[in-house]
């Protein structure tokens, strides 16, 4: 038993080992290295030199071998084969180090010396592996080749900066064949079961609980920790899960701790969808992963195509840089996006057909919007293109060479909600590629060459379709007002109506037309005249006739002084 | 990352090029400033040269898919009167001249400018109101905005705005930055910083004013500065006479070629600079050197109306063609609009009409009626309004009382905060209906209340953004355009 006041010191020895580990490993591959030039050469290698190092690397095997023995005393999960292998396998490296260190310098035989050494490099290297995949992810070297076959490992600017790994990498090549849509159930199986199998069941798993929580199984992950329900359904924003994962990186309850591999944006996403989406959480995790390979029903919303495009992986870099050096804009769709919007617009009027094919050709599965418009030189040369773009949802084809055939070619497409051919040549032939365009919602034909006929027969082919041609009824005149006369009727809430007979006959001063302060009035032929202040009286009576005319006409009900 | 800790890798890539670059030989260092320079410059012939690294923090994409992707914000400078434009108060008119009552400005502060008046007497509008359908049971516009009023049922009306200055110049910075006190970024430059540029020829955040014809407040360059944001985010004022951009054209004698050489050894100089003292503020400059180097091209481009039809230029009226009017002004945040540039502001000035608002406002009102309607036509029938957020308003409303003399024809009305109008446009928002309510007087707020920053968010929402995580660290502490208040108004998205 250690005395409790040493504890301190016996936890920091242990963490020693993080840095110790490196030293008997660079000794002892080291010691390699000289014994290969020696064989090399046919002369061997300085005693003393060899002799120093031997006797280095077994103290330092035998120091890491101590704290690390300590270190997994603590943490971790205890019955992880990766740790007790590691444990076993690093004492034995001690050991062999030295017991080659004895035979070099006590034996001196220098065949066994070699026999040795190699058997103390050959423990080495599963020792460092299993240590290694415990600290950096079972993953770690092979991740680069892991990305997606066929495109550069480097992070394009679409991912955020803390992308660590894509989420598609955790799919299959058969999977991103897939062109089924992801049904809110398999959202679990194909998106979030994974996530939780790389980046959380090592702690929270079968074999270690921290928290009491395990997300190996449904079971386990409906049952929650010992705080509660890790999930609330359909409110990801009230599950502890999300809320532990969304926690600043410095927070202490931030999961996964801030030394482990973090969750990238989208597959946090992707488990708020899940939660959202109300997924029974009743089903096994295994049954719903054997769902995932049946075939699901087609089903179109917004969501399906997003996740869809999740699958697609990030757009190819190379693609990205020859927009960016033709000044083309593109950005995410959204945070955690792989679709693109394109916009041609900085190069819009000098950008011919030979200049744009090459630069949309390569990006048409990434496409979500797309606008060329004002590209007056472009044609269906490069429309017909966009048949290949599957994703495409929103695309501005104002004062483009568009043809007949061009949108034509645009019939197959499955998400394309809004189009503008506003500004262009179209023939009337048109309106029946654009009535084929079945997703279709809202199509601009201002300007479009359109006869009105024809786009008459649009609106009646397709009647859900919102089609402006410019000619949107503007706003009329409901009623109006009748000639506005200002007047003091209304009664003045919370005050006392004037004494019956004061109130002056006017509301306006008839000496200067400024209002009457009923403070200021004469009584003029029975009546109550009013001023603005105290100097219009006196005006007033110099020539009352030329005033007069100012005041409302008297009438016999007219309130009379008293 | 943490600022500090950039700073330090900034200083461990400098030691490791710079000074190790003297030991280990001269090509290490050359190499790193290779690399950070981004590519050699194109040749002088090509106008195109790729534009170095944007510092929008955003490229991973908006926060959610968007519904606008450009604002174009017309600030009615000086605050225009609510209740002879919008808010239709028909019971005002019979009670002329009457005192408001204290049950109704409960004492609430005013300006100096009223404050010592004896009397607080009711001005109702003596301008027309008619009925226009829009998307609900219609709206009350009055006589003089006739060509906005045709269009009810594109526009969405807040009558219950408020905000907390009472004069201009605090006013207008609250509307355009989010705070009263000066210094933080404006508006244009928080939706440049989030969403970054669309189109690299131009500016992100473009600025343009017009004169009005009444009493005109002060109109500060700092209302559209980038605050403490890089200052590639801040907005462009094109100029109405004579060049749109000043010192934009190379003076007589220098040649597009001549000023591609200058460019090339300035921006060498520049990164150097930048290399050694660390200064964000030097990558920036070379960044915007690059793009005045192409403004000088899509500038004069931008401004020729001459590929406009003239059914287009009539449409916004006969004042188009004179630069610098509001027609002008509104024909151009289209050509802006379509060219993928992402914060408009115009500002039409004048509207402070404390005397004299009948004769005033006959002369402000159809400047910009027709220009505006024109503007929401013009976008629609191109596909844009959907996708253009736009907003017009004034930095308040006016007093339902009259400042100075009230005769049958004339009044004036002072500041009003407590209540006013404005709408919005285009960009996700619910057209042809109208939100909150004012009472009888168009003093206070009876219904659903709408801030400047419910403002804010609610646009920046519309934009993609979660106003509460658009930030910028600056001297310790995350600043956001909503600082820490902001609200969704759920009630007006499409």
């Amino acid at each position: 038993m250690i005395p409790s006041e040493y504890a301190h010191w016996v936890e920091f020895f242990g963490r020693l080992h993080i840095m110790v580990l490196h030293l008997p490993i660079g000794l002892i591959v080291g010691l390699g290295v000289l014994e290969f030039i020696a064989v090399l050469r046919s002369k061997p290698a300085s005693r003393e030199v060899v002799g120093w190092v031997v006797w280095l690397a077994a103290l330092s095997a035998g120091l890491a071998a101590g704290s690390g023995y300590v270190y997994g005393l603590d943490p971790g999960d205890p019955d992880d084969w990766r740790l007790i292998a590691h444990r076993q396998l690093g004492i034995a490296v001690a050991g062999a180090a030295v017991l080659t260190a004895l035979v070099y310098s006590i034996v001196r035989v220098e065949v066994l010396y070699r026999i040795l050494l190699l058997i103390t490099i050959g423990l080495l290297i599963p020792v460092g592996h299993l240590g290694a995949s415990m600290t950096h992810g079972p993953d770690f070297l092979t991740r680069p080749f892991s990305a997606r076959p066929g495109t550069s490992p480097v992070a394009t600017p679409l991912a955020p900066a803390s992308t660590t790994q894509p989420l598609s990498s955790t799919l299959t090549p058969e999977t991103v064949a897939d062109p089924a849509p992801i049904k809110p159930e398999e959202l679990f199986a194909t998106q979030v079961q994974p996530v939780l199998a790389e980046r959380c069941i090592a702690c929270h798993g079968q074999q270690h609980q921290k928290g009491g929580l395990a997300l190996h199984s449904m079971e386990e992950l409906a049952k929650g920790g010992k705080n509660g329900p890790v999930i609330t359904l359909g409110k990801p924003a009230e599950s502890m899960l999300v809320q532990r994962l969304r926690l600043p990186l410095t927070d202490d309850k931030h999961m996964p701790p801030a030394s482990k591999p973090q969750l990238t944006e989208t597959q946090i996403q992707a488990i708020e969808r899940w939660i959202a989406a109300e997924a029974p959480l009743n089903v096994s995790s295994e049954a719903q992963i054997q769902h995932t390979s049946r075939s699901i029903p087609e089903k179109k919303h917004d969501e399906d195509r997003d996740a869809r495009a999740g699958k697609l992986g990030p757009p190819p870099a190379k693609a990205l840089a020859a927009l960016k050096t033709a000044l083309v804009h593109y950005e995410a769709a959204a945070a955690g996006s792989n679709l693109l919007k394109v916009d041609f617009a900085a190069i819009a009027p000098r950008l011919s057909d030979a200049e744009a094919r090459p630069l949309i050709e390569p990006l048409l599965p990434w496409l979500d919007t797309l606008s060329l418009s004002r590209a007056t030189t472009v044609s269906d040369d490069t429309i017909r293109l966009l048949k290949d773009a599957p994703h495409l949802r929103e695309l501005n084809l104002g004062g483009t060479k568009v043809g007949d055939a061009g949108l034509a070619a645009l019939a197959g497409l499955q998400n394309l909600k809004e189009l503008v051919l506003a500004r262009t040549r179209l023939s009337d032939g048109a309106v029946e590629a654009i009535a084929a365009i079945r997703p279709l919602e809202q199509v601009y034909l201002w300007k479009s060459g359109l006869s009105e006929e024809a786009i008459a027969r649009l609106r009646t082919a397709r009647p859900e379709l919102r089609v402006d041609a410019g000619d949107s009824p503007l706003a009329t005149t409901q009623e109006s007002e009748p000639e506005i006369k200002l007047t003091s009727d209304a009664p003045v809430p919370g005050q006392p109506p004037p004494a019956a007979g004061l109130a002056p006959v006017n509301n306006l001063c008839p000496v200067t037309d400024a209002p009457v302060n009923p403070q200021f009035a004469v009584v003029y032929k029975n009546r109550v005249v009013g001023f603005c202040c105290p100097n219009c009286p006196g005006q007033f009576w110099a020539d009352p006739a030329k005033f007069e005319a100012k005041l409302p006409a008297a009438t016999p009900d007219t309130p009379a002084a008293k | 990352m943490h600022p500090l800790e950039e700073h330090y890798l900034d200083v461990t890539r400098r030691r490791f090029f710079g000074i190790a670059a003297k030991s280990v030989g001269a090509g290490l260092g050359a190499m790193a400033l290779a690399s950070l320079t981004g590519q050699k410059h194109a040749s002088a012939a090509g106008s195109a040269s790729p534009s170095p690294e944007p510092t929008s923090p955003i490229l991973a994409g908006t926060h959610f898919p968007a519904k606008a992707k450009r604002v174009i914000y017309m600030h009615m400078e000086g605050a225009p009167s609510q209740i002879d434009l919008w808010d239709y108060k028909p019971q005002l008119r019979q009670r002329f001249n009457q005192d408001l009552p204290d049950s109704i400005r409960r004492g609430q502060r005013l300006t100096t400018m009223t404050s010592m008046q004896k009397r607080f007497p009711i001005a109702p509008s003596i301008f027309k109101f008619s009925r226009y359908n829009n998307n609900q049971d219609g709206i009350w516009i009055s006589e003089l905005m006739p060509h906005t009023a045709s269009l009810a049922k594109e526009i969405c009306f807040i009558h219950s705005m408020h905000t907390d200055a009472i004069n201009h110049e605090p006013g207008i910075t609250f509307f355009q930055t989010g705070n009263q006190q000066p210094g933080r970024p404006s508006f244009g430059s928080w939706v440049s910083y989030g969403l970054g540029s669309a189109n690299a020829n131009l500016p992100t955040f473009v600025v343009l004013i017009t004169q009005g014809f009444g009493n005109m407040q002060a109109l500060a360059a700092r209302f559209w500065g980038s605050g403490f944001l890089p200052s590639e985010h801040q907005g462009c004022k094109l100029r109405s006479a004579g060049d749109p951009v000043l010192y934009l054209n190379n003076p007589p004698g220098v040649t597009r070629e001549d000023r591609r050489r200058m460019l090339d050894l300035v921006g060498d100089l520049n990164q150097r600079e930048a290399e050694r003292s660390m200064d964000r503020e030097i990558r920036t400059r070379i960044s915007q050197y690059e793009m005045a180097y192409r403004m000088q091209m899509s500038v004069p481009d931008l401004t020729d109306f001459s590929d406009e039809d003239q059914e287009t230029l009539d449409l916004y009226g006969p004042e188009v063609r004179k630069p610098g009017t509001f027609a002008s002004n509104c024909l151009l945040a289209r050509r802006l609009a379509e060219r993928g540039v992402r914060f408009v502001q115009l500002y039409m000035r004048g509207w402070d009409q404390h005397g004299n608002l009948p004769g005033e406002i006959r002369l402000q009102a159809p400047a910009v009626d027709q220009p505006q309607a024109a503007l929401l036509i013009d976008l629609k029938r191109r596909g844009l309004l959907d996708d253009t957020l736009i907003l017009w308003a004034g930095e308040f409303g006016r007093t339902v009382y009259s400042q100075g003399t009230l005769t049958n024809e004339n009044y004036g009305r002072d500041h009003h905060p407590r209540c006013f109008t404005l709408w919005l446009a285009g960009g996700g928002v619910k057209p042809g209906v109208t939100y909150g309510k004012s009472d009888d007087y168009s003093y206070n707020i009876v219904e659903n209340p709408v801030e400047v920053h419910d403002l804010h968010a609610t646009m920046l929402h519309l934009l993609g953004f979660e106003h509460e995580r658009l930030s910028f660290r600056h001297q310790g502490r995350d600043f956001r355009l909503t600082d820490v208040a902001g609200k969704v108004v759920k009630d007006i998205l499409a």
